[in-house]
């Protein structure tokens, strides 16, 4: 390889023997016009408002491969986007010192008042309680006033979302392990509810009821996630993603293939819950709202349980796993037990969602459980804020309702490529999350200055010389 | 107070107690990477209660016996055995680190290694917390036996932050800590395992005199106090001289000399590898090593006898001498 | 399944593996310098599809061309699918990883934005070319043109061997015998050293995803040419030939290769054996087994080395 910096690209055109010896400074610092950064940042932006142009312009089709191409090259838009592309670059180069101004002016303006609500919030237990019980209060009650359209959403989608999402926060967020099988567990837990309550092809030993299905499912997802985990948890963590991708995978193809067991594609009819002690019996039917409560109070529980495992022991492993795996091992962590357990409750958490799933929709196919979801999940944590609740619940609440929401908007289709963006833009600006947890920001600080990891994603060192 | 509760875990501990017997042995230890042979045919006697220096130029295989007796690497060949106080032996050859750690060996990392983005008392605790017994199901619960777990942890976290000197800053981030107080923060997260033997390497690299002359004590209180025996690899001479019992020199992977401090420092394939390294530029701590350690007699007359009483030159040379007599009795 | 059919579902294997070894090169080539997984590879294997498809759509006449043009126009295929390859995978390197190697973030961060592009790109397709699978236009008249050991080769089938191999030998002498492959080598063994030495690691990063680029586009085009071009097809295949890679021994090249061959006949005797639907299941389950016994891969990991 040539002795060259990528600043001096231009310079190394001209061999220094044939030219005026130039000092090695010099031959540095000679940069040709297009490569001045100022230039370059007015074609990263011309780049990108062709690709909005791409992103927003006309629906392809099929039949004429080219349509999309040759409307969105030809119409006004492009020059539309372009033209913005132009203009903000024209303000951030001629206008920095107004617009960095006007923006420090409104953060000096916005920060006491802020930094004032931080303290009391911070100070007194009594603010935190009470805010916590108006919130809580809100997600029960709130969802009364709201359309049957929208209910529905709430528990079909945001409710069991959310569940998932917490679920997927001890895999990912806090003991940093990448699994994109997410979902195999969701429907590992949705087959056992059907198979329990005696809804598949093959019958159960006894048909049970929805509730008790709950335990068994549990049970069942944590040993298929020791199953899964026992043997890859200990290579290098990356593996664990492919492995769990390919799990997904075979868990969807048997759901949809093995017609005698699974129904197939046909899908399978589920009872719905409901409670007969005798004394009292209680059936949930069509309303959406029984199951919404029904849902809140598995939610609290999990954020209630998981949380006491991030301050004790296990969650201090788990961040200790995370950020030096080497360091926690010899400090007597047993690494490969504790990322079992993490990547075990987050799949016992998918599968309690599974039932529910299962017990509120009444019928589902194996198209529910595609790999997408599995993504969708990630991307929801992610949103949030990898390792913290608060963020885990902003973001699949969010993620979910905004979709839903723009759908007269923007072609659902195309609302998974936003996603994607929106995933990559994260995680260059704000890889922590939009409400982050404390020691993820340290983290990834830490790590941007050069020390320690973040994930137990590295590769796990050197036990073979 | 603090010290006796601390030792008072080790049980019937002291320096004494069961001397002589060994704590750590290894025989025939080679560990090749590729076509490298990073330890050749390593013996390495350590015996309970004392404390013992590796030292060898860069690349000598230090770091990498280090990472053998901890389970991080699998040498091809040899035994490397640990006896409990308890009684019985281990093989750690090729044991899980976690294990090793468990059984009685704590480590510190050349390049620190802590968890930087907890705080110091959370370092200690997770390195306490691996001796407790108490599952994520009676967590989740918050049940008796988990709470009183978390109280003992938080409890031995507190001696050994205030054994070392750390518990004013238990509160801070590791990450953030001046790079002394990281030193001796990994020594604390060592001890919160109750070691039997610690492994301490390069402790002192790149800390101030000052934190040095505490570094120096706090290995002496570690061992004398605690009963720990300590391997230490240190490319601080001085150091070296003043707390080890005994030292081992490593040179390409292989053991070239072992005995007392003075007695190493006049052996002349010591001082020819590490004037061997110098020729070969290999790396400023050898200068360092030659300029302020083999003093003066000892180089120019490489291993001549007649130097021995003076050939430490530094206070550190009667204290030899004295452990040289203990020796052959 | 007869022997015959062995054969047949052997060959059908080695054709299919041969295209999934060179996707894998892809992803052990930039495992190699950035110990990253790159997710996203197998949306440049797609778009190496649409290349070929759009180049061929806008050129070929109505009727089959013969003789010297279809040779002309299998070469324009995929010479357009190699190039399309080549730019998404430039362009993915520059958007979306530089940034993230400049702030030097975590492992995690960087699969996560793996699969986010991939999830773009692959949307993005299917919103700009519709979401139907498209067959390449024909550019010559399929026959069996070759037959072993009783197994008949379409002009497809050989096509897809031929060029794979002189892909794969191709690599194997830019990787070890050029200048440029020198400096992947050296920043695969060690990027500070490498950087020490005068290497300009960003150029070796961008050229190593270029070259990755280039091999899955290419495959992209002689996959579609096989079966068919459409905005989903990256997945799959992607998934098995990342599984190759790791088979083989993540950043070995010729690893890379052999995972390739190995995971292609598995599929197509998993086919043979219990059917269609379980295509992509022996895949993983091999792949599995093969990680619980080896953890390196077969012929072991060495970034920057061939075996």
């Amino acid at each position: 390889m040539s002795i060259k910096t990528s600043s001096a690209e231009g310079a190394g055109q001209d061999s220094p023997s044939t030219t005026a010896p130039l000092s090695a400074a010099a031959r540095l610092r000679r940069v040709r016009w297009y490569q001045e950064p100022r230039w370059r940042r007015l074609g990263a932006l011309l780049a990108l408002a062709v690709t909005l142009r791409l992103m927003t312009g006309e629906e392809g089709t099929t039949q004429d491969l080219f349509l999309a191409l040759r409307e969105d090259f030809t119409g006004v838009g492009l020059w539309v986007w372009l033209a913005i592309a132009v203009a903000v670059w024209a303000v951030r180069e001629f206008l920095a010192d107004q617009t960095s101004s006007a923006v420090e002016g409104t953060k000096k303006v916005s920060a006491g008042p802020l930094e004032r609500v931080r303290q009391v919030w911070s100070a007194d237990k009594r603010v935190r309680m009470g805010v916590l019980t108006a919130v809580l209060a809100l997600v029960v009650f709130g969802p009364l006033g709201v359309e049957r359209y929208w209910q529905q959403v709430l528990v079909d989608q945001i409710a069991i979302f959310v569940l998932l999402a917490i679920g997927l926060n001890v895999v990912i967020g806090w003991a940093g392990l990448l699994d994109l099988g997410f979902i195999a567990f969701f429907a590992i837990g949705a087959y056992s509810a059907a198979y329990w309550t005696g809804s598949l092809p093959v019958q159960p030993p006894v048909a049970l009821n929805n509730f008790l299905v709950l335990p068994i499912a549990v049970l069942t997802c944590l040993v298929a996630g020791v199953i899964l985990g026992a043997p890859t948890l200990r290579l290098r963590g990356d593996y664990l993603a492919i492995v769990t991708l390919g799990f997904h995978e075979i868990v969807y193809l048997m759901a949809k293939n093995a017609d005698g067991v699974t129904e197939g594609a046909r899908g399978v009819k589920v009872d719905r819950f409901s409670i007969d002690l005798g004394f009292f019996s209680y059936e949930w039917k069509l309303d959406p709202m029984p199951y919404y409560w029904l849902l809140v109070v598995f939610i609290v529980l999990a954020i209630f349980l998981f949380l006491r495992l991030e301050h004790s022991k296990v969650g201090r492993a788990w961040t200790a796993i995370r950020e030096d795996e080497v360091a926690a091992a010899a400090t007597g962590v047993p690494t490969v037990r504790y990322k079992l357990m993490a990547f075990a409750i987050g799949a016992s958490t998918s599968g309690v969602a599974g039932v529910a799933y299962a017990s509120k929709v009444g019928y589902f196919n194996p198209e529910n459980f595609a790999i997408l979801l599995s993504i969708l999940v990630l991307a929801y944590v992610i949103f949030g804020g990898m390792g913290s609740i608060p963020g885990v619940l902003f973001g699949a609440a969010f993620l979910v309702w905004l979709p839903e929401y723009l759908r007269e908007w923007v072609d659902p289709k195309d609302r998974y490529m936003y996603l994607g963006a929106l995933l990559v833009i994260m995680m260059i600006y704000r890889p922590q999350g939009v409400l982050p947890s404390r020691r993820r920001k340290r983290e990834l600080r830490m790590a941007e200055a050069g020390v320690g990891g973040a994930d137990a994603t590295g590769p796990a060192e050197g036990r073979q010389p | 107070m603090t010290t006796e509760t601390v030792k008072k875990e080790q049980g019937p501990a002291g320096g004494s107690a069961g001397a002589g017997e060994l704590v750590l042995e290894t025989s025939g230890v080679t560990l090749r990477f590729g076509g490298l042979t990073s330890l050749d045919n390593v013996e390495l006697r350590m015996r309970r209660g004392e404390v013992l220096a590796v030292i060898g130029p860069n690349g000598a295989g230090k770091t990498s016996l280090f990472n053998s007796l901890t389970g991080a690497y699998v040498p091809q060949e040899g035994r490397i055995v640990f006896r409990p106080r308890e009684g019985g032996e281990h093989s750690l050859l090729g044991a899980k680190p976690h294990v090793v750690s468990q059984w009685g060996l704590a480590r510190t990392f050349q390049n620190i290694r802590l968890f930087g983005a907890l705080t110091a008392l959370e370092n200690v605790k997770i390195a306490a917390e691996t001796r407790l017994k108490s599952g994520p199901v009676s967590i989740m619960l918050g049940l008796p036996n988990a709470r009183k777990a978390e109280r003992a942890s938080d409890r031995r976290a507190h001696e050994v932050l205030s054994y070392v000197g750390l518990l004013g800053k238990m509160n801070e981030l590791a990450g953030s800590l001046s790079y002394g107080d990281q030193r001796r923060l990994e020594i604390a997260r060592a001890l919160a395992t109750d070691p039997e033997v610690l492994l301490l390497d390069e402790p002192a690299a790149g800390t101030n005199p000052t934190e040095k002359l505490e570094l120096e004590e706090l290995i002496r209180r570690i061992n004398t106090e605690l009963g720990v025996s300590v391997l230490l690899i240190e490319h601080d001479m001085r150091l070296v001289m003043s707390v080890a019992d005994r030292v081992m020199v490593l040179n390409f992977g292989k053991k070239i000399a072992e005995g007392s401090p003075s007695q190493v420092q006049r052996d002349p394939a010591v001082i020819e590898a590490y004037l061997g390294a110098v020729a070969e530029e290999d790396e400023a701590a050898v200068g360092q090593v030659v300029a302020e350690d083999v003093s003066g007699p000892a180089v120019r007359k490489a291993g001549t006898r007649e130097d021995a009483g003076t050939g430490a030159g530094t206070g550190t040379g009667a204290e030899a001498a004295r452990r040289d007599t203990e020796e052959h009795e | 399944m007869s022997l015959s059919e062995f054969w047949d579902f052997l060959v059908l294997g080695v054709v299919l593996g041969s295209l999934y070894a060179v996707i894998a090169i892809g992803y052990t080539l930039v495992y190699g310098v950035l110990q990253l997984l790159n997710f996203a590879h197998s949306e440049v294997f797609m778009f190496g599809g649409y290349g070929g498809l759009l180049a061929l759509t806008a050129l070929i006449p109505e009727s089959t061309p013969s003789g010297m043009g279809s040779v002309a126009y299998v070469l324009i295929g995929m010479l357009a699918g190699a190039a399309l390859g080549g730019a998404v995978a430039f362009g993915l390197e520059r958007v979306a990883y530089r940034p993230l190697r400049r702030h030097r973030a975590p492992r995690l961060v960087f699969l996560i934005t793996a699969i986010g592009a991939s999830f773009f790109l692959y949307n993005l397709a299917g919103k700009l070319f519709g979401r139907n699978p498209l067959p390449m236009p024909s550019m010559y008249e399929n026959k069996k043109v070759l037959s072993v050991f009783g197994a008949e080769l379409t002009i497809t089938q050989v096509l897809i061997l031929v060029s794979a191999v002189a892909m794969m030998v191709g690599l194997d002498y830019v990787v070890n015998r050029t200048k440029m492959g020198s400096g992947i080598r050296a920043v695969a063994q060690d990027p500070e050293v490498a950087s020490l030495m005068g290497v300009d690691i960003d150029k070796v990063v961008s050229r190593t995803f270029v070259l990755g680029g280039l091999l899955g586009g290419a495959a992209g085009f002689l996959f579609g040419t096989n079966s068919q071009v459409w905005y989903t097809m990256g997945f799959l295949p992607g998934i098995t030939a990342f599984a190759a890679a790791v088979l083989g021994g993540i950043g070995n090249v010729r690893g890379a290769m052999l995972g390739g061959l190995m995971l292609g006949v598995v599929e197509t005797m998993t086919v043979g054996l219990w059917g269609d639907d379980w295509r992509y299941v022996g895949a993983f389950v091999v792949l599995v087994l093969v990680l619980m016994v080896r953890p390196t891969g077969i012929l072991g990991e060495r970034v920057g080395r061939t075996a």
